[in-house]
């Protein structure tokens, strides 16, 4: 469903066919209601207004939707547009193209009365032909009595509802699998996998997040539909970039984009090397000729890859083994795994010397949306914690007035200690 | 652009409170599912000459009200379009006055 909103003018909410079930009220009925509410004519202005309930009421048909003047200028102005998108079965959510709404009704006890006729002053305050006193009765009308609002509520889509929409049956492992499959495993996958239209509907989020999403869980389009690479991809893949590079004198600075697809044809579809070059540049969007490689990207996806290999590393072990993963492409560093690895303690801690630091991991994108559930998986898994250590864990659930500050003051409690603070459960 | 207010066609918003199933206004008999669904009368709309108070007359009632600048601006939507923008609106939340109609008409 697609909802693009247009302005239009004027609707038809004639009263000419209401005056022949109600003629208007006279001039002297009205001067006469108004002297037994002890008002005279001379105390208002002259325009009155008999305000009757339109014959065809609107109620279900018209709805009320409370939005910023800033998202109105650009709606009204058509610079963007406001998208229903999800599946039946889920709850409205609204989007721009930057931004995801979720839709509340706002219900009152008091009736709110919508007219395109009435007037209001300085309308009200002159009437052809009276000069001083006198009254001029007008008819007016009620197109529709509602009791509800609707009002949007910024909502921060994260990598777990993009997840859902793309199974790890159906993610991409390599050029001999996707061969190797057979015609009803191939259909398969396609069945399992959205049109990246399909994902820009179905998906509650803006075409903007998404985008950002689809790079963050390494997704790829392929023949039509989106699918998970596999997770041990990209670590492979630049393995052989790095390799191919130091082969043909090829700076990571400097990457050629199509000379490098090739090199590794034989290995990897020459799509997906692309693509986990375009995951790994420096800048975003369309992949130039020569791309830039960013050192911390591979940093990671190193550190990353490693991580899942083990359940547990001393960190004097992991350091020099994760060095020699990325060899001369970086200089690694732990703040590389934000928001992928935990150590036993904070580093910078007096307490425990570097050989008894261990490190494990600890990915963000597994921790529930929810704020409190995600309070306590994060103090389950270590007690203490700096604020600098837990913003990678709290960037994803935090958008507008939602901030990690804003956060710690209602799930945390702070201490101090050796002059650092440190947040722990309440 | 569309504004609520002053000319004919834009929206308006006049909010009563309670609905017309609310007592106050029930009693008067005059305002039931029947007037609704027929284009009955709700009341009479005036506006002080000095202040621009609006004063709405609904059955044996007066009710005075405020003119009231919403905090965000409210969007009319029917089908797919947004068709009005409502930035203010009327609001009668007084207790309504009884209006004591003479005893004796002179």
């Amino acid at each position: 469903l697609i909802l693009a909103f247009k302005i239009i003018n004027k609707m038809d909410t004639s009263s000419k066919s209401n005056a022949a079930n109600f003629p208007i009220r006279s001039q002297e009925d009205l001067i006469g209601l108004m002297s037994m509410a002890k008002i005279s004519t001379s105390e208002v202005q002259p325009v009155v207004q008999s305000v009757h309930f339109a014959n065809e009421l609107l109620d279900d048909q018209v709805m009320l939707l409370e939005l910023d003047e800033a998202l109105l200028a650009k709606l009204i102005k058509g610079e963007d547009r406001l998208e229903v998108k999800g599946s039946i079965d889920q709850e409205a959510v609204l989007c721009t193209s930057e931004c995801t709404y979720e839709v509340r009704e706002v219900e009152t006890s008091n009736s709110l009365m919508l007219s395109t006729d009435t007037l209001m002053p300085p309308a009200t305050a002159s009437a052809e032909g009276l000069d001083g006193g006198g009254i001029q009765v007008r008819r007016s009308s009620i197109a529709a009595v509602k009791h509800s609002y609707a009002e949007l509520r910024r909502l921060k889509p994260g990598p777990a509802s993009l997840r859902c929409l793309l199974p790890q049956s159906a993610s991409y492992r390599g050029l001999v699998e996707e061969q190797e499959a057979d015609a009803d495993a191939a259909a398969a996958v396609a069945a399992e996998s959205p049109t990246m239209e399909q994902l820009r509907t179905t998906a509650q989020m803006s075409d903007s997040e998404l985008s950002r999403l689809l790079d963050s869980v390494n997704a790829i389009e392929l023949d039509g539909r989106v699918r998970l690479l596999h997770e041990d991809l990209p670590q492979q893949v630049l393995s052989a970039l790095m390799s191919a590079a130091v082969e043909n004198d090829w700076t990571l600075a400097a990457l050629p984009v199509e000379d490098a697809c090739a090199s590794l044809a034989d290995l990897y579809d020459p799509r997906v090397t692309r693509r986990v070059i375009q995951l790994h540049s420096v800048q975003s969007g369309v992949l130039g000729d020569c791309v830039e490689l960013d050192s911390k990207l591979i940093s990671r996806t190193f550190g990353h890859f490693l991580l899942r290999l083990g359940s547990a590393y001393d960190l004097s072990v992991f350091l020099p083994l994760w060095q020699e993963a990325v060899s001369d492409a970086a200089t690694v560093s732990l703040d590389h795994l934000a928001g992928l690895c935990l150590t036993s303690s904070s580093p910078g801690d007096c307490s425990e010397s570097a050989d008894s630091i261990t490190v494990r991991y600890f990915p963000a994108d597994l921790l529930p949306d929810n704020h409190a559930a995600r309070f306590a998986e994060l103090f389950k898994a270590r007690a203490k914690w700096t604020l600098e250590d837990l913003q990678p864990y709290l960037e994803s659930v935090c958008y507008g007035k939602v901030t990690p500050g804003s956060l710690l003051a209602r799930y945390a409690r702070v201490s101090n200690a050796n002059g650092r603070k440190y947040y722990s459960a309440r | 652009q569309l504004e609520s207010g002053n000319q004919t066609g834009c929206w308006s918003l006049i909010e009563l409170q309670g609905s017309f199933e609310s007592r106050t206004l029930a009693e008067d008999n005059l305002i039931d599912q029947e007037e609704k669904l027929r284009g009955g009368l709700i009341g009479d709309l005036l506006f002080s000459r000095h202040s621009g108070q609006p004063l709405l007359i609904v059955g044996h009632h007066l009710l005075q009200g405020k003119s009231v600048p919403l905090e965000k601006p409210l969007a009319v939507i029917r089908g797919n379009q947004i068709v009005g923008v409502i930035r203010n609106k009327l609001v009668f939340r007084d207790r309504p006055k009884p209006i004591i109609a003479s005893v004796t008409k002179r």
